[in-house]
């Protein structure tokens, strides 16, 4: 007789599907199956604020971050409509990204950019007159041509490094700290430049469509949008990718169908034409060297948000370092496309720089019309320009965060809030980008001159850092590899180079100056925390035995009371040396309390403090000082009485001389200050 | 011929004693219940000695008994599943297991066993599990701990 095969766990029998019957309350005893069995159910507590997570550890449950006080509760409700409920660090998903969407998170920077690169060309060349703009194809040749340059360099940055290296991280590595500061810095301010050219160039686009009602109010609008994507970001939307593929590639889609009719139209002999746009005024300067350089240095804009795709390798799906290639590769080569067809197409058009409609506008209205299209072109523009801020959003918070990590900004911007996002660097960025669209008065033309000499200073390092890379690496092919980041962080510096001397006088010395100062700021804030952490370092083979200063309790006192009392019988707990002291300036009426004191409580030292100017607090300090300076090995626990108020109104009726003592004895050596709060149901 | 793509188990009841195996059992049967979306349960009794009523507030004010079904839902929630807590006060730990499995209409009462030997040398199971395997009318796994390595 063989023995039965052991049933294995794949070959359970499921049970018969009968729902489970609803578990009777906690409280009375269930009877079960045999006569004596009973059993209690009891109720678990579920208000609960903390929950044992493992052998030491508690973990807060949700309720233990509910504010206790009603207006805490109230603030907390307000806080939650406006930004959602708070986030824990699981609910964090790994969205990985396809293709697709990658490019439209990653790079709505960069495509968004041809809205304002051309325009910003032709604007510098209106100084020389209307003959000049036949430059604007060949200035953005010469462009696309770097930007092929710094694809190809960064299709090598992706591969060496696979968890995302943006310029901080990558010129920090190998170029060393303060070539790392400097990228961070350039960064910094070119994400700051990014939110308040993209706004202001997508309130431009909505102007040029709607002109009438919102050109007097161009700056408000920044403002109001540069608002809006901040409280979307605090919110915590991160890279929503249907979010942003909708107007990327509605954009993308809208200018390459304008490109590709625009160009139909030339060819057969209808090139579109525009009409009746308002230009700006026309300059008879001659067309110089510096001229051409400010024009092309304008233009450089158009490559701003490059390195996006390079920051964001691990947000690919796998794999990541593949895709990332591939992706920055299609952003380049519709940049390219996008920005050359625009220039084309302005140039077959007669398109003129205008304060009042955009580049972009009068060549979408003289091809298709100011219909549907038009306005879907136009929208999408304005859409695709406000993600563009919104990629700023992401990083300049996330850099924020490294470098506060790394010690080089105030530890702040390294904390998560509430719905997982950096908000020190969210309001950080969202409140720097609106002063500088209010002081530009939201003119994409004045910004533009300072806009990208952060961004090719920042290309620029992490290129050369790249180079050093392959060149410690040591690997196959390193010298081919470090030789295309070699030819890119020349044309990079080059173009940096340009920018610096041709827009000097335009702007960009406000950046030249910035990015040294942020640098000095950073190393300050770093020297700082390192002076702090050396001071406050305990060595590891430091072993800390129990105290052998002892310690002597003091309790200023007003009056016999019950605050005084409880604050009393608590120092008695930590010393037998507890002393009352009432300052006053009233000799008979000290006597009496301390006739008082010795009475009702016995055992404890009083000290009378006369005080012939009728001051409280100063007499006190010096004397709690002039008792600490006597002995200083023993340490002045100075016991403060503070009676809880319950309602926010009695903080101004009570309390005050104690807030004043604490404030004017922190940082006193050997003097602790601690409050003894009394509640009136207590 | 059996059904490989039926579902293991839909409800399972875990018996939580406190143990080091209390983990082990939870991570288990909530990976392998988890592409059938199965109920977990876990069940921590403290048994009353008879000298007390049945009633009498022991588990409710024990900070132990809330830590094992903590500890429970903890690891639970580490892989990615829900464990129903339930603390009960029965005397005798076995037949309550069975029964709470009964009322739930579970399919499957899980079991921690640590490796114990009695004096004399013999290896004990205790009453708990032989109870279970005897009168549990779901399937009943039970996960025995390594035998410890002996000290020379």
């Amino acid at each position: 007789m063989t023995n039965p095969t052991p049933p294995t766990p794949d070959t359970l029998t499921p049970a018969p599907s009968r729902p489970a019957a609803d578990p009777p309350p906690a409280g009375g005893p269930l009877r079960g199956r045999k006569q004596a069995d009973r059993r209690i159910r009891v109720a678990l507590d579920e208000d609960r604020l903390f929950r044992y997570s493992a052998p030491g550890v508690v973990t807060a449950r949700p309720k233990a971050f509910v504010p206790g006080t009603r207006t805490g509760r109230l603030a907390a409700a307000a806080r939650h409509l406006a930004f959602g409920r708070p986030l824990a660090t699981e609910e964090e998903g790994e969205q990985r990204l396809t293709k697709v969407k990658a490019l439209a998170v990653f790079s709505s920077d960069a495509l968004s950019s041809v809205a304002y690169a051309t325009e910003a060309i032709l604007f510098t060349l209106a100084a020389a007159g209307s003959g000049s703009f036949g430059l604007a194809l060949p200035i953005s040749a010469v462009i696309v041509t770097i930007l092929v340059l710094v694809t190809v360099s960064y299709r090598q940055t992706i591969r060496a490094y696979p968890n995302g290296g943006g310029s901080y991280i990558v010129a920090k590595a190998n170029l060393g700290t303060l070539p790392g500061l400097v990228a961070a810095s350039a960064l910094l301010t070119d994400y700051v430049l990014t939110v308040s050219v993209s706004v202001a160039a997508g309130v431009a686009a909505l102007v040029s469509a709607f002109p009438t009602p919102l050109f007097e109010h161009r700056t408000l609008l920044s403002v109001a949008f540069i608002a809006l994507v901040m409280v979307v970001n605090l919110r915590g939307i991160r890279e929503s990718g249907t979010v942003f593929a909708v107007p990327t590639y509605v954009f993308v889609g809208g200018v390459l169908a304008l490109i590709g009719v625009g160009l139909a139209r030339t060819a057969l002999g209808e090139p579109p034409h525009v009409e009746a746009v308002r230009a700006v005024a026309m300059g008879g300067q001659s067309l110089g060297v510096l001229l051409l350089l400010r024009a092309f240095a304008d233009g450089c804009s158009a490559m701003t948000g490059v390195e996006a795709i390079s920051n964001g390798v691990p947000a690919f799906r796998p794999p990541e370092s593949v895709n990332a290639r591939i992706t920055i590769g299609w952003m380049a080569g519709l940049l390219g496309a996008m920005f050359l067809g625009i220039s084309l197409l302005a140039g077959i058009a007669g398109a003129v720089p205008s304060e009042h409609e955009t580049i972009l506008s009068q060549v979408t209205r003289a091809t298709f019309g100011a219909g549907p299209i038009y306005y879907v072109i136009t929208l999408a523009t304005t859409g695709i320009l406000i993600l563009a801020a919104n990629t700023s959003f992401a990083d300049f918070p996330r850099l924020a965060s490294l470098l506060a990590r790394d010690g080089f900004m105030p530890r702040q911007f390294a904390f998560r809030g509430e719905r997982l996002a950096f908000s020190a660097g969210i309001v950080a960025l969202g409140v720097i980008a609106s002063v500088v669209v209010v002081a530009f008065h939201g003119r994409v033309e004045t910004l533009i001159p300072l806009y990208a000499i952060g961004v090719f200073t920042s290309f620029t390092l992490s290129q050369a850092g790249m180079v050093i890379h392959w060149r410690a690496d040591g690997g196959a092919g390193w010298r081919r590899l470090a030789a295309v980041n070699g030819i890119g962080a020349l044309a990079t510096a080059v173009v940096a180079l340009i920018f610096a001397i041709a827009k000097f006088a335009l702007g960009a010395w406000i950046v030249i100056i910035i990015i040294p100062l942020l640098v000095a700021a950073m190393a300050f804030v770093r020297h700082e925390y390192d002076r702090g952490r050396i001071e406050l370092h305990v060595k590891p083979d430091t072993i800390i035995g129990p105290p052998r200063r002892r310690q002597r309790v003091i309790v200023p006192v007003l009056d016999m009371r019950r605050d005084v009392v409880q604050a009393i019988r608590f120092g008695r707990t930590m010393a037998k040396d507890v002393v009352a002291v009432h300052v006053t300036d009233d000799l008979e009426a000290g006597e009496a309390l301390r006739d008082r004191f010795a009475r009702q409580l016995p055992g404890i030292d009083f000290v009378l403090v006369e005080s012939p100017y009728r001051e409280l607090v100063r007499p006190l300090v010096r004397y709690l000082e002039f008792t600490a300076a006597k002995d200083p090995d023993e340490v002045t626990v100075v016991l403060l009485p503070e009676y809880v108020q319950r309602h926010w109104w009695e903080r101004f009726l009570y309390n005050q001389n104690q807030r004043r003592i604490r404030t004017a004895l922190l940082g006193h050596p050997n003097i602790l200050v601690a409050d003894v709060p009394y509640r009136r149901d207590a | 011929m059996t059904d490989q793509s039926a579902p293991v188990f839909r409800r399972a009841v875990i018996g939580l004693n406190g143990g080091p195996l209390d983990a082990t059992i939870v991570r288990v049967t909530a990976e392998l219940g988890r592409q059938a979306r199965a109920e977990l349960v876990g069940v921590h009794v403290v048994e009353i000695d008879w000298t007390l009523p049945l009633d009498a507030d022991i588990a409710g004010r024990s900070e132990e008994a809330q830590r094992v079904l903590d500890i429970a839902e903890a690891t639970a929630e580490g892989t990615r599943s829900k464990i129903e807590p339930v603390l009960l006060q029965a005397r005798d730990v076995g037949a309550a297991l069975v029964d709470e499995a009964v009322e739930r209409n579970a399919d499957l009462l899980v079991l921690g066993l640590p490796y114990r030997k009695r004096f004399g040398g013999d290896f004990a199971m205790g009453r708990t599990i032989p109870y279970a395997l005897k009168n549990a009318p779901c399937a009943v796994w039970v996960v025995r701990e390594p035998i410890p390595e002996e000290k020379p």
